[in-house]
């Protein structure tokens, strides 16, 4: 998919986010790069403090400089967002970048009525009268299949349930066909039935819009469903990157292995799972070597001292492990078991 | 179902709030939070209650503990009633059915050390003389993966999972022979779910218990689950084995739900699951559909079903269904054949399982005053 495409939408190149803190600087987020090609849906996947809501955060620069320091360089069509002044970077928000969040409880705001919310973003960006805005945004709640939109543009988001909120909150996201859309979470709050209609609109919508996704979710069951490349997280870094067929098929980072192992199945099957033992290192206090070393079954006495690179283990498929490929790794513990 | 005595029987079970609505409060009406369930809950054996937001599961768990007072039913702890017991016999019933809830920061108390949270119980229920509550409260410790030099901290100097760790000795200290467990891994990392659902599954073959496990997520319930329990707007609309209901659901309404979960299968065909999708939101409970409560949402509906509430009935193979048309619906194609794991891909995985089976505390081994499970366990 990066053939076809010269110049990704969005390159994320050697991010580092860090907060001073009273134990010393956290590092959220310790140089992390990917890139995200036009229409393409990016997963990042990673558990509670990996850093992949700060990344995505940086990326809308919704993280305050000061408290937090921020280095590398976030490509997007071309501008650097770093270096971009708020009154630019204003500009695009909403309108070529837009983002959804975990609770739809909580970001829109309950003294307005949607209408009113979502009409500002078209007569922002678009210049569009009031009218003119009443009339597009009623077109677009239509299309997140909102019953009654022409009733509900009046109401209040106190009226709505979260499933609902959460697709008025898709709705704003695309009033303006953004190039790249970040959902952070957006169905983790919601009941399963639920999640299914809010998953299956915005397949909808990225096949009608032709928006490029960079999905953020714990779950690995949204990211079969929804994901072209997945960027899995840990303690800050990436450390494995794969077209999602790939990944699933056989991941090359122990990480990985551990978090598919750790899902129960709906069709039953193992007695025990795989718990991942151990806790995430803490941000302020990273070990040397690898930071997974200490949870994982796999560590040699390298993995403790030598901080490994993200390499190309199979074309397309990125893995920061001594260790991999992970398939020999396999053979060996047979081996082992055998004698 | 096992012959042998329940250890808890639960009988329509009804809890109905009201609630005031309308211009500043003056109108009233009644919210039907649960509305007629019954269950059982065997010995060694867990009970899933399933559902989304709303559908009761959580008010269950605070009646069959009688945390709050049911508007009608009977929950019988073998041979006592524990809703008609006066004070001091609840509090003796409390010993023997105890609550883990979701929220591991919220459940304990922040001005309490974990060994002064687990000596509590000790001393209300008599469990231990006095001498031997400190040796006691390290065990109990042991018993959950923590070590006993924790005694000392407080909750805040716990991590997530460590804290439900916590919470679920703290139940174990009275020797409850039933533990229900209210969503008690839904706010954990996945690796940390697995750690506490393997914790789980350990005591109870231990130990014997008796679990009520609330949950809304069907793949944790189906790994964790004997019996499961379907909940929609308060009433259970399918109950029976686990394998028979989450492998093949009967109600529509149960259907729906298995479909709706994400599967970690890349490039499924998601049309045949669009298909089965439920369309809407679950009504309020305020007002409640008429009828089969789940008819306005159901793709089979038809008029019997606006107009006329079904039963649970006989299903065959242990299953109990409340719909009109289940027999007439096609059978679904059960989510076991999707799933195949490359084999250096499951090999990898044991190492993880092993690894951590390995490194589990010698002391999960021992636990001298535990129940005795044998006479119990189920066939």
């Amino acid at each position: 998919m990066r053939d076809a495409t010269p110049a990704p939408l969005l390159e994320v190149d050697g991010l580092r986010v860090g907060f001073a803190t009273h134990a010393g600087l956290a590092r959220a987020v310790d140089g992390v790069s990917f890139s995200v090609s036009r229409g393409e849906t990016l997963c990042v996947v990673g558990e509670s403090g990996c850093g992949k809501s700060v990344t995505a955060l940086s990326i809308m620069g919704l993280v305050a400089r000061p408290p937090a320091r921020i280095d590398g360089q976030i490509r997007f069509e071309g501008q650097d967002l770093l270096t971009l002044n708020a009154r630019s970077l204003a500009d695009l928000r909403g309108n070529r970048l837009a983002m959804i969040f975990q609770e739809p409880m909580t970001s829109l705001n309950p003294a307005f009525t949607v209408g009113a919310q979502l009409s500002e973003v078209l007569i922002r960006h678009r210049g569009l009268s009031r009218e003119a805005a009443r009339e597009a945004v009623i077109g677009m709640l239509e299309r997140v299949r909102i019953p009654a939109p022409a009733q509900r543009f009046d109401e209040y988001p106190h009226r709505m349930s979260g499933g609902m909120r959460q697709r008025i909150m898709i709705a704003m996201s695309l009033l303006c066909e953004p190039a790249l859309l970040i959902a952070d979470e957006p169905t983790t709050a919601l009941d399963v039935t639920i999640q299914a209609q809010v998953l299956g609109l915005m397949r909808q919508l990225r096949s009608e819009f032709g928006t490029a996704i960079v999905l953020i979710t714990h779950d690995l069951g949204v990211v079969a469903e929804m994901a072209d490349r997945v960027v899995v997280m840990y303690a800050g870094q990436v450390v494995e990157q794969a077209p999602v067929k790939a990944l699933f098929a056989m991941p090359q980072h122990p990480y990985t292995v551990g978090l598919m192992g750790a899902i129960p199945s709906l069709s039953g099957g193992e007695d025990r799972l795989s718990a991942i033992e151990g806790l995430v290192p803490a941000a302020t206090d990273m070990p040397e070597g690898c930071r997974f070393a200490s949870r994982c079954p796999f560590s040699e006495a390298r993995c403790r001292t030598q901080v490994p690179a993200l390499q190309e283990v199979e074309p397309g498929h990125w893995s920061r492990c001594w260790r991999a490929p992970l398939q020999a790794l396999a053979a060996q513990i047979d081996t082992v078991a055998a004698s | 179902m096992t012959t042998t005595e329940p250890l808890l029987r639960a009988r329509g079970l009804v809890k109905h709030f009201a609630v005031r609505t309308g211009w500043l409060g003056r109108g009233q009406s009644v919210v039907r939070a649960v509305d007629g369930v019954d269950f059982d809950v065997q010995a060694g054996r867990t009970f899933a209650l399933v559902g989304e937001s709303g559908c009761g599961k959580s008010t269950v768990a605070r009646l069959v503990t009688r945390l709050i007072e049911p508007t009608a039913g009977s929950v019988e702890l073998g041979k006592d009633n524990l809703l008609t017991a006066d004070a001091a016999h609840l509090r003796r019933l409390r010993g023997r059915i105890q609550l883990v809830f979701q929220d591991p920061y919220g459940s304990l108390n922040p001005r309490m050390s974990a060994g002064d949270m687990l000596a509590e119980p000790l001393r209300l229920h008599q469990v231990v003389p006095a001498a031997q509550r400190e040796s006691r409260v390290a065990e109990l410790l042991a018993q959950v993966g923590l070590r006993a030099e924790m005694a000392t901290r407080f909750p805040h100097e716990f991590s997530g999972g460590q804290r439900q760790r916590l919470a679920i000795a703290r139940a174990l200290a009275a020797e409850p022979r039933i533990i229900v467990l209210d969503e008690p891994v839904s706010a954990l990392d996945v690796s940390i779910q697995a750690q506490i659902l393997n914790l789980l599954a350990d005591l109870q073959k231990r130990l014997g218990l008796g679990y009520v496990f609330i949950s809304h997520d069907l793949a944790v319930v189906r790994h964790i689950a004997t019996e499961v329990g379907v909940m929609y707007l308060g009433r259970m609309v399918e109950v029976g084995p686990a394998r028979q209901v989450l492998g093949a659901p009967r109600h529509p309404y149960s259907r729906a739900l298995l479909a709706a979960v994400p599967q970690p299968v890349p490039g499924l065909d998601l049309k045949d699951r669009e298909r089965r999708q439920l369309g809407g939101d679950v009504p309020s409970p305020l007002a409640p559909p008429p009828g089969c409560t789940v008819h306005t949402r159901c793709p089979h509906a038809d008029e019997q079903c606006r107009t006329q509430v079904p039963q649970l009935q006989d299903a065959g193979d242990g299953v109990r269904v409340a719909c009109w048309h289940w027999a007439r619906l096609e059978q679904q194609a059960s989510v076991e054949s999707v799933i195949t794991v490359h084999p250096a891909l499951s090999r990898l995985q044991r190492a993880f399982r092993e690894g951590a089976s390995s490194a589990a505390p010698a002391s999960l081994q021992a636990t001298p005053s535990a129940p005795n499970p044998a006479s119990h366990h189920p066939s």
